[in-house]
């Protein structure tokens, strides 16, 4: 071959070489995910989708840890003790600062989740009893979301309805830069998302959905939000606002046609113990669930982590949240709420430690965290029948929970206005360490003392219904972006 | 076919019998001082074979009757040519250079001579980092070139080191140079998912190293186009060389202690802690019966006084012996090398070992066709507690956490592993114990090489076919005891991950060279053009166990009960280029270099899939102008300047992809979210590079001085831009931002004294690079971390509460409420961020080395500076004031504030007070001095005693590294030399050693 051509053979080998297989060499797909746009093509994916979303709510700054720990943190329940790991102090201290990391992630998880139901709640898949089923439950987790964002970061709506809430989202917008509707607007869009679901949900727990594209059974357990799931959420909804008859049709919604049982006395500390979903509709109404190999970063910030030490018995982590002594004395002696609690030590604590046993230390299935229980709806009907003016119903419904849980109890048999603190007070030591106290203070606008040091009672602060950390700031992050969206009191 | 086997075969024999007529020359090769130089290559002008000459310089070669001139080579030594016509016997002297203009440079893609290269660029020689007691190559770069930045974040053997050069390029991408090792772009850093961190580069034997060439302009670095914004690392093993078979044997033998813990780092003893318990309580106004209680809880008068970093610290071993041979002729060469490291680090439980093996053979098939291959294989062992941020395995953090009231041993000498009080572990586990009997075991096994064919088509041109792979495998084995530590409540946990990365990387390349462009053949010229592709495979195995049976000694995963994580990962990345330069240089005064790179890859966007790069430089060798001729002291004078693009495609793999990804799994049932928010734009970030750069040469280059000024414009930075947290996103990685990284780079290198025996050699170098964000999206300030990005500042600006100081009244810590600094409060949490204009990135760094030499014997010191950035301590609150007033304190916290009037730095100390000892309180000043190296030793000159011993060389010494830091702040509690970002995290000490070495040649 002479010289010229072998150059040219040579830059041509060099370019056909490039060229030939350059377009499929340089689209390399990843292993574990597709185009979003191609994402929901039938009930099938419709079903992993709201999965996804359920697993959002197990993160760590939702109903994994934050969510219910501040409820008991922040309130006349318990406190984080002076050997501690350095988490959750600034809730603790009620002196948060406009970038805590602890509040700053509640907003982001939340809005995660609700960016997640809006896939499903706007996919334009053909309808089936399927498909209705799961928007159902993605428009019910928008609206637990949003009544989330908007107690956690805005004054209560019982205060000023007409006070900033939060920004509505209901659809996917990268460019979005929402402003705060009034909190009336966010609770009206609860509401709205909430009864949409209740008409287009039908399935009840232990009900089952085949998927027929993939012969995929799913069977309905607490672990996903069912029919009366709706009506029980639209209940603490309107408890919140305040809205008496409407939380009591609710509740009834529930009491009537749910079908939901307490749990025996002798069966409470088992129940608890307890870490799977159930069917049998005892007790738990919706729980998000974590098991061994789809549970919470590890290392002991969860729930148990956080409520027990990790020496034995309890097995737990961190163990840096007890219960005050206030709280432990409530229960009387054939209480069984009382076992919940054990009286131990702590490092650092020169006084007796009251230790939650709620949560047990079994780490490889991390115990479940209770959404909604059938207790508390129990107990909001009890408050609705007393709003409503009907004591006698109120003590009634007061004392089918009162008496389950304490079997040598006579019962509550109050009038007026201590008829309120009886059920109060049976919340406090029902639904303690489930993240409900704070609620039940802030949205009654009661003053309340909040412990720092058990050995050290100099150290309590008192917190009135003014006190701006109540609230939670909106997040810097949010606020160097979105620029108009404006800062709560405070921060 | 076989008659013309035999008729070939015959012809050969003839062409052997007219080699024959031959004629033998003798001859020695010496330098300067008449020193003999081994190994110097011999061979015939024009003609094919040669030789080297042996240990006395001596050499014999054959000839043919009409050779008439012989080319004598020898590396560091300028080459010469030698007429022979007429003799039988020559003596040659060789001139040694330093900065030699006919020296050959290695480039991207290929070599250069120096007169000819336009570009910015280092060396570090193999000798540099030989036999050095570090764990992987890049630690060994410290000091060694201007303006490439190695710091230790971590004194774990094994960990990875951050490179930077010419400053901080990137806000969110690596930030990392490009390695290229032989030719393949290879895949560097952290590997690991299970421990605390590793290092690919500890896989490789620095010994195997032949020289490192760091390019640092646009010039050298725009022909790897999108990967060369950071700078290249070339590095380029051994090979053999012809002649005698030679061996060469290493080792080094000493000890590994930590480097630095200042006196203010010092932990408590116990008699101090409780002072600050008792004072901290008093101050909480406890009373008396309280703090009573609570000093009995702690163990108060029982005696105990445990120094828990002296417990967790040891003198570890460090070792190391590597073997190489080097054979061949004039068709083959060979190059083999084993090697063996072990470092021990100074904190407990933590070491690495290596064993290495390397071959390279050089066979030239023709005058016209040569081929090499060369293979690379390393396997390190670690153990690798953890040593990151507050980790509680970390036996140096609760080293620091632990009170030294708490006893680790029980009266019966076993371990204390209690939790139930405070004399025992109730937060903070037994190192001691856990370090015992927990496993953090990193195997990893890298092998890589490749195979290069050149084919010479005709005179000037040569095509180069080159293929590289490497194969990294990696296996962690993490084991959690279950009897007291992290995994105690699960009855322990395992973590078992294989991690395999595997990458080829071919290029196909033609090379021509002319200088048959002008009648004088003055003029002559380069061109290069090639085609390169690369693809990177990565897979991982990733399973997780938990409730162990009782016993340590089971560590597997397949020992435990339940199954907690079975999973899996993958990923892909190619890039597809065209590449080319061309270099031109008129009379060995003028030179012009061009060069050009098109980049596709997997990385980019849909939008923007393929990328251009190019540079421009020249050169001026003004020492070679007839009217330098006069100026003899002037032995080197050029001027050089580039100005070329450069990117970044450090961004992950699928990021520029809008996905919905699994793994959200829900209650055993598999999960999906719409996972990445995607951008079909993405790019990699662009980097022009302007670079002025002066060779000056004195005296013979006895002196050699190299200055350069550069800057960096780096547009299009891959930022998470932050968008409304409301669209479930926090960010969108776009193309925004735009950073400068400004500087000048000194070097100076002389032979301050040289007589007969004596001789002092000096090098100095100095870095000053002034970083400057210059846009932001929306030109708003942007919170990173504890640093804050503004428009105008440096990217490494700390962003904290601003602290006024102790009020010698109250002895509080006051704040400045906000930056008109007009106002201060007591209420950490009320006071705002500021911005402090205090930066994590020094203002200057480098170097002062002086050796000197007195006939065998060698003296060597080196001392590593580093001046103007802030080092900040991240985990100050847990050990200085009384915020955990149940930790280990800092002994800094004895001058705290105790009475009115009394002026200090460290405030009154309050049992639980909340938020203090952060923010700004905690940045100290961050310059130091360190002795990086010293060497004494002794190089055996006598060659008649050589020759008895039947050895060809013989070098002995004796080597500290960093025996001595000098921190400039007194009140700085640690190590001052904290990683890139120049904050602690609690990692490991940086080593200490001492060592001993011998090399012997034969």
């Amino acid at each position: 071959m002479n010289m010229k051509y072998k150059i040219q053979a040579a830059g041509l080998a060099l370019i056909l070489g490039f060229s030939a297989c350059k377009k499929d060499f340089l689209d390399q797909t990843p292993y574990n995910s597709v185009a979003a746009g191609i994402a929901l093509k039938n009930d099938a994916d419709m079903n992993a989708a709201i999965n996804g979303v359920y697993a959002s709510m197990r993160n760590v700054d939702l109903y994994g840890l934050t969510l219910i720990l501040k409820g008991d943190i922040m309130s006349d329940n318990c406190f984080i003790t002076t050997a501690n790991s350095g988490r959750y102090l600034f809730f603790n201290q009620y002196n948060m600062i406009n970038n805590d990391g602890n509040a700053n992630n509640v907003w982001a998880a939340a809005y995660a989740t609700i960016k997640n139901a809006n896939l499903i709640i706007n996919s334009t898949i053909t309808s089936n009893d399927n498909v209705s089923q799961l928007k159902a439950e993605a428009l019910t987790v928008r609206a637990l979301m949003h009544f989330e964002l908007v107690r956690n970061f805005a004054t209560p709506y019982t205060a000023d309805a007409n006070k900033p809430g939060v920004p509505i989202v209901l659809s996917f917008d990268q460019d979005a830069l929402p402003a705060r509707k009034t909190i009336k607007e966010v609770y009206t869009q609860i509401v709205a998302d909430l009864t949409a679901a209740a008409g287009m949900a039908k399935k009840a727990i232990n009900t089952s959905m085949v998927f027929n594209s993939t012969g995929v059974t799913r069977t309905l357990n607490t672990s996903f939000i069912s029919k009366y799931a709706i009506s029980a959420l639209l209940a603490r909804v309107y408890q919140s606002m305040g809205d008496w008859p409407n939380a009591k049709t609710a509740a009834l919604d529930v009491v009537n046609n749910g079908g939901f049982t307490l749990t025996a006395s002798s069966g409470l500390v088992a129940y608890w113990a307890n870490g799977t979903p159930r069917t049998d509709k005892v007790e738990t109404i919706f729980e998000i669930t974590a098991d061994a190999n789809n549970n919470l970063a590890g290392n002991g910030v969860n729930l148990p982590g956080l409520y027990l030490p990790a020496a034995a018995p309890y097995k737990g982590s961190y163990g840096d949240v007890l219960a005050n002594a206030s709280l432990y004395n409530l229960y009387s002696a054939t209480d069984v709420r009382k076992n919940l609690i054990t009286v131990g030590t702590r490092a650092g604590q020169v006084s007796a430690a009251y230790i939650c046993r709620k949560y047990s230390g079994n780490t490889t299935d991390y115990d479940d965290s209770k959404v909604l229980r059938y207790a508390d709806v129990l107990l909001i009907l009890a408050e609705a029948y007393y709003n409503t003016g009907d004591i006698v119903n109120a003590n009634l419904t007061l004392n089918t929970v009162a008496k389950q849980r304490d079997p040598s109890f006579a019962g509550w048999a109050s009038t007026g206005t201590q008829v309120l603190e009886d059920i109060l007070t049976e919340r406090r030591k029902e639904l303690a360490f489930e993240g409900s106290r704070f609620w039940d203070l802030v949205r009654l606008q009661r003053t309340f003392t909040k412990v720092q040091d058990q050995d050290a009672p100099q150290k309590d602060m008192v917190i009135t219904p003014t006190n701006t950390k109540l609230v939670f700031p909106i997040p810097l992050n949010e606020i160097n972006v979105n620029t108009t969206i404006g800062q709560n009191a405070g921060y | 076919m076989r008659r013309l086997m035999m008729l070939f075969v015959c012809l050969l024999l003839a062409a052997s019998q007219l080699l024959a007529q031959n004629r033998t020359i003798k001859g020695t090769v010496t330098d300067d001082k008449g020193m003999a130089i081994v190994n110097a290559s011999v061979v015939v002008k024009g003609g094919s074979g040669g030789t080297v000459t042996d240990v006395n310089g001596a050499f014999s070669i054959s000839v043919q009757a009409t050779a008439k001139t012989l080319v004598i080579s020898s590396l560091n030594f300028a080459s010469q040519e030698v007429a022979i016509s007429g003799k039988n016997e020559i003596t040659v002297k060789l001139e040694a250079f330093t900065e030699r203009l006919d020296e050959v440079v290695v480039t991207g893609y290929g070599t250069t001579k120096r007169a000819n290269s336009t570009a910015s660029q280092g060396k570090i020689g193999g000798k540099d980092i030989e036999n050095l007691p570090v764990s992987s190559l890049d630690r060994g770069f410290q000091g060694k070139i201007a303006g490439v930045q190695s710091v230790s974040g971590n004194g774990q053997p094994g960990s990875n080191q951050d490179v930077r050069i010419r400053g901080i390029g990137s806000f969110t991408a690596a930030a990392s140079p490009l390695y290229v090792v032989d030719g393949i772009q290879i895949v560097t850093g952290d590997l690991s998912s299970a421990v605390t961190t590793t290092n690919v580069l500890s896989t490789i034997n620095p010994n195997d190293i032949e020289d490192i060439s760091v390019l640092k302009d646009a010039a050298a670095t725009s022909i790897y186009g999108s990967r060369g914004a950071n700078g290249v690392v070339l590095i380029t093993t051994k090979k053999g060389k012809s002649g005698k078979t030679q061996f060469r044997f290493d080792t080094e033998l000493g000890q590994t202690d930590y480097a630095s813990i200042p006196d203010a780092g010092r932990p408590l003893k116990a008699a101090e802690w409780f002072d600050f318990l008792r004072e901290g309580l008093v101050n909480a106004n406890f009373t008396t019966a309280q703090i009573n209680t609570q000093l009995a809880s702690f163990g108060y008068g029982n005696g105990v006084d445990i120094n828990w970093i002296d417990l967790t610290t040891r003198k570890g071993t460090q070792q190391q012996y590597n073997l190489s041979m080097t054979a061949g002729d004039a068709k083959t060469q060979v190059f083999m090398s084993g090697g063996y490291f072990k470092q021990e680090a100074a904190n407990i439980g933590a070491d690495l070992r290596r064993i290495s093996g390397n071959i390279k053979v050089t066979h030239n098939i023709s005058s016209k066709l040569s081929v090499s291959t060369n293979w690379n294989i390393g396997n390190v062992f670690q153990n690798t507690p953890p040593s990151g941020a507050g980790q509680f395995g970390n036996p140096y953090y609760v080293s620091l956490t632990l009170r030294p009231t708490q006893n680790p041993f029980n009266a019966d000498g076993s371990y204390n592993i209690g939790t139930g009080d405070n004399l025992s572990f109730p937060a903070h586990y037994n190192p001691l114990y856990v370090i015992a009997n927990d496993k953090y075991i990193v195997r990893n096994t890298q092998v890589f090489g490749g195979g290069n064919l050149d084919y010479k088509i005709l005179q000037g041109l040569k095509f180069t076919s080159h293929i590289g792979i490497q194969n990294n495998s990696m296996e962690e084995n993490v084991f959690q005891n279950g009897f007291h530590g992290d995994a105690s409540t699960t009855s322990g946990a395992g973590t078992n991950n294989y991690t395999r990365v595997f990458l080829w990387d071919w290029y196909n390349q033609l090379d021509y060279h002319t200088d048959n462009i002008l009648q004088n053949k003055k003029l002559s010229a380069d061109f290069k053009a090639g085609y390169e592709a690369i693809k990177y495979n990565f897979f991982r195995i990733q399973a997780a166990a938990q409730n162990y049976p009782p016993t340590v000694d089971l560590p597997l995963a397949t020992n435990a009960a339940t199954a907690t994580n079975g999973s899996s990962d993958a990923a892909n990345y190619t890039f597809a280029s065209v590449y080319g330069n061309a270099n031109f240089s008129y009379d060995t005064r003028y030179a012009l270099f061009g060069s050009f790179r098109r980049d596709g890859s997997s990385r980019f966007g849909i939008n923007n899939q393929y990328g251009n790069f190019w540079s421009v430089g020249a050169a001026w060798n003004i020492n070679n102008e007839a009217f330098m001729s006069n100026m003899k002291a002037i032995s080197l004078l050029k001027l050089r300047g580039s100005y070329g693009s450069t990117g970044n495609a450090g961004i992950g793999n699928y990021l520029w992809r809008q996905t919905y990804g699994y793994g959200a799994n829900y209650n055993g049932n598999a999960g999906g979210t719409f996972n990445n928010i995607g951008n079909t734009d993405l790019t990699w970030e662009k980097t022009n590079q302007l670079d002025i750069g002066l060779d000056i040469g004195l005296f013979k280059n006895r002196v050699n001085i190299v200055v350069d000024w550069y800057n960096k414009l780096t547009d299009g930075l891959l930022f998470n831009k932050p968008i409304s947290l409301t669209t479930g996103f926090a960010s969108i990685l776009s193309n925004v931002g735009k950073i400068e990284n400004k500087g000048i780079e000194f070097t100076i290198n002389a032979r301050a004294v040289e007589t007969r025996d004596f001789s002092w050699d000096i090098g100095f170098n100095i870095a000053h690079n002034k970083n400057t964000v210059i846009a932001l999206p929306n030109h708003q300030d942007i919170t990173n971390g504890a640093f804050r990005l503004r428009e105008g500042k440096d990217i490494q600006s700390f962003y904290l509460r601003a602290l006024q100081g102790v009020d010698p009244a109250t002895g509080l810590e006051m704040w400045y409420l906000d930056d008109t600094r007009k106002t201060t409060t007591a209420t950490y949490a009320t006071a705002a961020l500021q911005f402090l204009d205090k930066s994590g990135s020094p203002s200057y760094f480098g170097s002062l080395s002086n050796t000197f030499s007195y006939k065998g014997f060698y003296a060597t010191g080196d001392l590593y500076y580093n001046y103007g950035n802030y080092v900040q301590d991240q985990y100050s609150q847990y050990f200085l004031n009384g915020q955990f007033p149940t930790r280990g304190k800092y002994s800094i916290n004895l001058t705290r504030w105790q009475k009115p009037g009394d002026i200090t730095t460290i405030p009154k100390y309050v049992y639980g007070l909340a938020n203090q000892s952060a923010g700004e309180r905690a940045l100290y000043k961050g310059d130091y001095i360190r002795l990086r190296n010293i060497t004494i030793g002794y190089r055996m000159m006598d060659k008649t005693l050589l020759d008895k011993l039947h050895i060809s060389s013989l070098n002995f010494y004796v080597r500290g590294t960093n025996l001595v830091t000098y921190a400039y702040d007194k009140n700085l509690p640690l190590d001052p030399e904290q990683g890139i970002t120049s904050q602690n995290a609690t990692s490991f000490l940086n080593p200490k050693t001492i060592t001993v070495g011998l090399n012997v040649g034969f």
